[in-house]
């Protein structure tokens, strides 16, 4: 475990940036928390979350980790790594999408589970759809 | 004896409680899914409070069933997901603190 986490790579992490999380997941919460007040708010965008489904889809990055990222960013901590009590991180979704950004954080969040543990490029495709209506949506705005 | 209440949708359950309670359940609500259902708070009467919801799987006759236990000030004492079939619990997942903590707190 690492000591310092840097409040950018945390920024980074939540903005979809899968080797910044890697740095997060090495550090213990206390860590996280120290980076977390020092940064800019937390927020899963749209964007975010396409980055992360476009390395999935396109195989950059393994599905576990892509669980991981999704596992952060909804509960605000390292799943698995504290052994007491653990004071999450707000990490808020961006308003005009949250229902979305729910939607398919919770449904990356189960990858690897026994039942609907996988996400084919098809469904992929599908979330990547939903999302980017909304970025053309609020870019009209 | 722990009291539950049932909401009727994430959004009343997301609003359940005050201050940091409420931030908790605001936050663990928040992910639930148009698939989620029996929105649950119960005060555990030792400060802590246990979240739960229920989402349905896409394989008809499956779901999944979080959990979360918060103490008074909503840090997360445990957190967990349980798979459930026609046939009962499948597996149960801790994404944190488990059944020895549990047994210590």
């Amino acid at each position: 475990m690492k000591t310092m986490l840097s409040p950018r790579e945390l920024e980074q992490a939540v903005a979809g940036d899968l080797d910044a999380l890697a740095s997060v997941l090495d550090h213990r919460q206390h860590s996280i928390g120290e980076a977390a007040r020092a940064a800019a708010d937390l927020v899963v965008t749209p964007d975010a979350v396409r980055s992360v489904l476009r390395h999935l889809r396109d195989g950059g990055v393994s599905p576990e980790h892509v669980q991981r990222w999704a596992s952060f960013v909804r509960r605000g901590y390292v799943a698995g790594q504290e052994r007491g009590p653990v004071q999450p991180i707000k990490i808020e979704y961006e308003a005009e999408a949250e229902d979305e950004l729910a939607e398919i954080i919770a449904r990356l969040d189960e990858l690897g589970d026994r039942i609907d543990g996988q996400i084919d490029s098809r469904e992929i495709d599908g979330m990547l759809h939903t999302l980017d209506a909304i970025v053309s949506a609020s870019t009209v705005r | 004896m722990p009291r539950t209440v049932e909401f009727p949708d994430k959004s009343a359950a997301r609003g359940a409680l005050p201050g940091p309670l409420g931030a908790a359940a605001n936050r663990f609500f928040r992910d639930a899914t148009g698939k989620s259902a029996q929105f649950k708070v119960t005060d555990l009467e030792d400060g802590r409070f246990r979240f739960e919801f229920f989402s349905a799987a896409r394989n008809p006759g499956y779901g999944k069933r979080y959990v979360q236990v918060v103490g008074p000030t909503g840090e997360i004492i445990s957190e967990y997901k349980e798979t459930l079939g026609p046939e009962g619990l499948i597996e149960t997942k801790w994404v944190h603190g488990g059944p020895a903590y549990e047994d210590d707190a």
